[in-house]
């Protein structure tokens, strides 16, 4: 016998791969988040801070299709095709409403300073979540999840056919968002519109169509990011968006903002650290490390980890 | 008017649409699997109205229809400025000191409540004066350092037994040093990225005060914090002192009123100092301001310690008015979600 399995490394070793599995999942949530902001911010220079809102009324919204289906009975017939039904509304619906936000609150402030912009975003935010509390609740809602247990079993390694359906959904969202910015004639106009708003308006793109569309798109991974969310931890709160949302948009920073690579980076490297940190140092300060992470990224290299230099204004 | 009504109804009726697709999801999808309308087309209506009014007051007021009403009442208001004017400033001071002095005696304990509330905002709002306002630096973990002060006085009194006068500048001086601590690292940043880094301060402030059990206890707060005493002579049977324990919310609205009144009065003075003029001077232009010779990196640090002190410092009694538990001194909007 040349190799002698010690039991003790085995157990250590599945631990550590179960804990990269569980990273992953949750680095993919972060990812879909931290889209939202990054482009955002890549297009108006603005940190929206209602972000987190949207992905929370996604999660409420899902829940309610989820269960308005399961009510009609879709959800025993053709359970998946409810999950896939209910997250087509739910994105549709967030996007609308982050559409509705923008022109409520932002598009009329957008030649004004900065900081009214930025306020006027926190005070969405707190708006949102109220409006989320009275029609909801304030009282924790539970996510039908029960259809989608299981999952895959190698010894000690758990993978849950949720997770494997966010790694999955989140990869193909992901894809298809890089497709369609770098690949078609709408993403070409956004970045053009990201670099020279006078410029792009010029050659015939309309800037506040394009704004609102990148709302919409952010939006709308956010609200499947809440979904996912929802079924992942097995409720929703209509305060649950405002630690994910500074998560995430650390992990847009952390990637360097304005990039859209560097916020999927980013997110996979705070969720994995978030898990890492609560798997082998403290569950209870898992929300600390992301922030700890987030003020060094932010002191020691303010551009991120594949950010272009900024200029003085915006550091 | 309905030249501009013509203009407008178009986008507004497209914004109600909206609107009710916004609202409709949320209240009309039933978990049973039924639809229903009434209580978002309810909702819907009362916004709808309330905007319209709105709506067209504000183009009735543009087109110059609302002039009959409008004229006299900006005519009342002229008068009334120019009559106010004739007073000089000290009188309306004094008005406003003895009408605060004697407000408890006519009022009732929620009222009173209340008004402990306005004047803990009145400090808070001038500490983020200074930071935000004459500073510029825009701080939205600032509610950190009232958690401090809040803390501080609580863990003091129940451990140590440090009565309220001695630990009032104690919490305000271990505030400031948190402002110096969250602001040292953050000095070198501007805008966004100073709101998020404060902004993550402020929640890692929040989530150890939330964790650390064996010091904090955690979401169940500290119970047991004394409220205020004060010594009073005493003359039954000979010259003494009796240590009174103010428990009432009346003695508790005078003390906020009294540091009320200091906080206004210091951040007045330091405003037209030559220090506040040179934190305005880093808020217009900082660079400029660096030029001129203001040491930049000092002030904007004295704007932190300065800032945090002034809900440090008041906020201990905010322990002792909120039922005697210094969790609920923290405020609500972000609270945990898990």
């Amino acid at each position: 016998m040349l190799y002698q399995a010690n039991p003790q490394a085995e157990e250590a070793m599945e631990y550590f791969i179960q804990q990269l599995i569980n990273g992953l999942t949750l680095g993919g949530l972060y990812a879909l988040i931290a889209l939202g902001y990054t482009m955002v911010y890549g297009v108006i220079q603005l940190i929206n801070f209602a972000h987190g809102e949207f992905f929370a009324a996604g999660g409420y919204v899902g829940v309610i299709l989820l269960n308005f289906f399961a009510g009609r009975g879709l959800m025993d017939t053709h359970p998946w095709l409810g999950l896939f039904g209910a997250f087509a509304l739910t994105m549709a619906y967030c996007a609308f409403l982050a559409m509705a936000v923008e022109k409520v609150a932002y598009k009329p402030l957008r030649h004004q300073s900065r900081l009214a912009v930025l306020l006027s975003a926190l005070g969405m935010s707190i708006f949102l979540q109220n409006a989320l509390m009275l029609t909801q609740g304030v009282f924790d809602k539970p996510y039908p999840g029960e259809k989608f247990s299981g999952g895959l079993v190698f010894g000690d390694i758990r993978i849950s056919v949720l997770q494997m359906m966010i790694v999955g959904l989140t990869i193909l969202l992901l894809v298809g968002l890089n497709l369609l910015v770098f690949k078609t004639r709408i993403g070409m106009a956004m970045r053009a519109t990201a670099q020279d708003k006078v410029m792009t308006s010029l050659v015939a793109i309309s800037s506040n169509r394009i704004i609102s569309l990148t709302f919409a798109i952010g939006a709308g991974l956010a609200a499947a990011a809440g979904i996912m969310f929802g079924l992942y931890y097995g409720s929703v709160r209509y305060d649950m968006g405002f630690v994910p949302g500074i998560k995430a948009f650390a992990a847009a920073v952390l990637g360097g903002i304005g990039n859209i690579t560097g916020a999927m980076l980013g997110g996979l490297i705070i969720g994995m650290v978030e898990i890492f940190g609560a798997g082998y140092i403290s569950g209870q300060y898992k929300d600390v490390f992301a922030f700890i992470i987030l003020i060094a990224v932010l002191y020691f290299k303010p551009t991120g980890i594949m950010g272009e230099n900024v200029d003085d204004t915006r550091v | 008017m309905i030249h501009e009504f013509k203009k407008i109804w178009k986008s507004y009726t497209i914004g109600l649409l909206w609107l009710m697709g916004i609202i409709w999801p949320l209240l009309g999808i039933h978990a049973d699997g039924t639809l229903s309308f009434g209580k978002a087309f309810t909702l819907w209506l009362y916004i709808a109205a309330g905007s319209f009014v709105c709506l067209l007051l504000y183009i009735m007021n543009k087109s110059g229809n609302l002039a009959p009403v409008t004229r006299p009442l900006s005519a009342m208001r002229g008068k009334a400025t120019a009559a106010a004017g004739v007073m000089p400033v000290w009188v309306w001071i004094l008005a406003a000191l003895i009408a605060s002095a004697i407000f408890p005696v006519f009022t009732s304990r929620y009222a009173q409540d209340v008004a402990i509330s306005v004047l803990i905002y009145i400090c808070l709002g001038l500490g983020l004066n200074v930071v935000v306002g004459l500073a510029g630096m825009l701080d939205l973990g600032y509610i950190a350092f009232y958690g401090v002060g809040a803390y501080t006085y609580a863990l003091l009194n129940v451990n140590y037994g440090v009565s309220f006068w001695l630990s009032l500048p104690v919490a305000g001086g271990l505030a400031m040093i948190a402002g110096c601590i969250i602001g040292y690292p953050t000095l070198r940043m501007r805008g966004d990225y100073l709101a998020i880094v404060t902004l993550g301060f402020g929640e890692i402030v929040r989530l150890i005060l939330n964790n650390w059990m064996s010091l904090t206890n955690g979401p169940n707060g500290i119970l047991g914090v004394n409220p205020p005493s004060i010594a009073v002579p005493t003359f039954n049977g000979g010259f003494g002192i009796e240590i009174l324990a103010l428990k009432k919310l009346q003695y508790l609205y005078y003390i906020a009123l009294f540091l009320a009144v200091i906080t206004i009065i210091a951040v007045r003075h330091l405003n037209y100092s030559r220090i506040g003029r040179a934190w305005e001077s880093i808020r217009e232009d900082e660079t400029a301001a660096e030029l001129m010779g203001v040491d930049t990196f000092l002030l904007k640090l004295l704007a932190y310690a300065m800032g945090a002190f002034s809900p440090g410092w008041p906020v201990p009694f905010s322990a002792p008015a909120c039922a005697l538990s210094a969790r609920k001194a923290l405020p609500s909007w972000n609270q945990p979600w898990y």
